[in-house]
């Protein structure tokens, strides 16, 4: 068991680990919704919009859980209202607005010029450099999801299963919407330097949809995919100290193995269940 | 349709002169005007793209009118479509979603349980009720992807009945579901209807329609026919809301046995 608890001794691999952890809890959870209501094209969006607003938050010295916040929300409407264009659909919107805030961030990041700032580190995570600053954030962001979640969970069940029927029942709709972007985007900028902005959609969608494979309802789905995400964190952690890959890779390679396992054990169970009725049928048939 | 203003009032469904566009050139529903007492059960009959889903987006206010107004309970749709229950098409659901048949007869709820967190007792005996009601009480715990297209059918109507709404708008209930469920459904709205609840069901089956439907609205655009069934099921109206359609149906043999047939057993 020495392999567990040597890197443990570092305080650098104790912080990572709580952080990795934290980001991966919340990012699961809120995947969850994203999974079920096949929004991951958004998520991916709007994993890229937070860019430019890291970056000018930076800018400005001012924090950049705000700064990845605001640009999370004026690209959730910006998608909300090209979308409303009779002409386009609502994909092709994201896409435009994906990739030119992300272009938008590329060059303010690449105008700074500072040390303190690195691009490269925002794309693809850097969770070792983590302060305990960055773990209360992600405290204080696993709050307000987890409260959030409690609260609005019967009302986005409804408005993602049967949005008609929410709409026509009176559901605050455009409130469950955006209220459901702005803490995806917290939930993004948490997550950003564990994994990067790069791989957060894999910590989005991943862990549910391993989780969806096995659990037939929300509830205990959201328990497991949770569970999901906090296991590929901290695997993942331990992949990347011991075969010396960045963390965010490792993490998110941990998940997705993890995901083709269940997939791969659950599709071989559903085929033989399936062999045996068709066997059935065809006893009755002759 | 010569309501007084008192009786204006006690309108549960109210249209004027209501056209829908979409953008298009051409409207979906154009001039509808319209005046539903509660405790009317009407079907709404008419061939597909009439227009008979936008008719109820339009009384919910779920859709920019290009014309015209609409009245819910004497009040705008915004305020009174809480008041309604609205029970969409089966095939509209996502019936692989994680849930069980309890959680959606509680989505009925919603409006009672508000920003609570939990449903009071009240609202369980509700949903117990209704799912009573249809049948569906020992499926309570069964997941909604395991059941039969018909309990699915009576699974959305268990969720309207918890709603308690005076007002039932439901599309194409009768589709795809076997004879026990569709007989189910009927005394269920007779029952309804007694209580004075207002009903309007779309339909594609003219022989249920006009054998279990006191009022009648065809509609194709406009309303080519509206009234008690013996007046309005007759072979012009019927011509009217569906020969516009004929190059669409492709055998126009099949509708003209189908009007013949209803004419005939019509003036028995």
């Amino acid at each position: 068991m020495d392999w567990i608890t040597e890197p443990l001794a570092f305080e650098f691999f104790r912080r990572a680990m709580l952080a990795a952890v934290l980001a991966g809890a919340i990012a699961a959870l809120i995947g969850t919704y994203v999974v079920l209501r096949g929004m991951a094209f958004i998520g991916g969006a709007l994993s890229h919009a937070v860019l430019p607003g890291v970056a000018i938050a930076y800018l400005l010295g001012q924090s950049i859980l705000l700064g990845g916040l605001v640009a999370g929300i004026v690209t959730s409407v910006g998608i909300g209202v090209v979308s409303r264009h009779r002409r386009l659909k609502e994909d092709t919107a994201i896409g435009i607005l994906l990739a030119g805030a992300f272009a938008l961030g590329i060059a303010i990041m690449s105008s700074i010029r500072s040390y303190t700032v690195n691009l490269t580190s925002l794309l693809f995570g850097d969770v070792l450099a983590v302060t305990n600053g960055d773990i209360a954030s992600l405290a204080a962001v696993g709050i307000v999801v987890v409260a959030a979640v409690v609260i609005l969970n019967r009302k986005w069940t409804i408005h993602t299963f049967d949005p008609t029927y929410a709409q026509a029942a009176g559901l605050p709709v455009g409130f469950l919407h955006y209220a459901f972007m702005i803490l995806l985007s917290l939930a993004i900028v948490a997550a950003m330097q564990t994994v990067g902005v790069l791989l957060i959609l894999a910590m989005l969608v991943t862990p549910p949809a391993t989780a969806r494979l096995t659990c037939s309802r929300i509830s205990t789905m959201m328990w497991v995919s949770v569970a999901w995400g906090v296991a590929s964190a901290l695997a993942g952690l331990y992949v990347s100290y011991y075969l010396d890959i960045p963390s965010g890779a490792a993490i998110v390679l941990v998940s997705v193995l993890m995901f083709f396992l269940t997939f791969l054990f659950f599709q071989s169970r559903s085929r033989q269940s399936r062999g045996l009725t068709d066997a059935k049928g065809m006893e009755s048939r002759s | 349709m010569g309501a007084t203003p008192e009786q204006t009032t006690d309108m549960a469904i109210r249209l004027e002169n209501v056209t829908v566009s979409y953008g298009q050139s051409s409207p979906v529903l154009e001039g509808i005007t319209l005046a539903l007492p509660h405790g009317s059960h009407v079907a709404i009959i008419g061939p597909n793209g009439a227009g008979k889903t936008t008719l109820f987006n339009a009384i919910l206010g779920l859709v920019p009118l290009s014309q015209g107004s609409v009245r819910l309970l004497g009040g705008s749709p915004r305020y009174g479509r809480s008041q309604v229950a609205y029970i969409p098409q089966r095939e509209s659901i996502d019936w692989q979603f994680p849930l069980c048949a309890m959680d959606i007869a509680m989505m009925g709820r919603i409006n009672h349980i508000g920003w609570r967190l939990r449903p009071t007792a009240r609202d369980r005996a509700a949903a117990q009720a209704a799912l009573e009601r249809v049948g569906m009480w020992p499926y309570r715990n069964a997941l909604i992807s395991e059941l039969s297209g018909g309990q699915q059918q009576r699974l959305v109507i268990a969720r309207a009945l918890a709603h308690e709404a005076p007002i039932l708008l439901l599309d194409e209930p009768f589709n795809e579901v076997d004879v026990a469920t569709q007989q189910l459904l009927l005394t269920l709205f007779d029952e309804l209807v007694a209580l004075g609840r207002t009903l309007l069901v779309t339909t594609h089956d003219l022989e249920l329609a006009r054998a279990r439907f006191p009022t009648l609205l065809f509609l194709n655009r406009t309303i080519t026919g509206f009234g008690p069934t013996a007046e309005v099921f007759t072979p012009e109206i019927l011509q009217e809301t569906y020969l516009k359609q004929v190059v669409k149906w492709g055998k126009k043999g099949d509708l003209e046995s189908l009007i013949d047939d209803h004419s005939f057993s019509h003036n028995h």
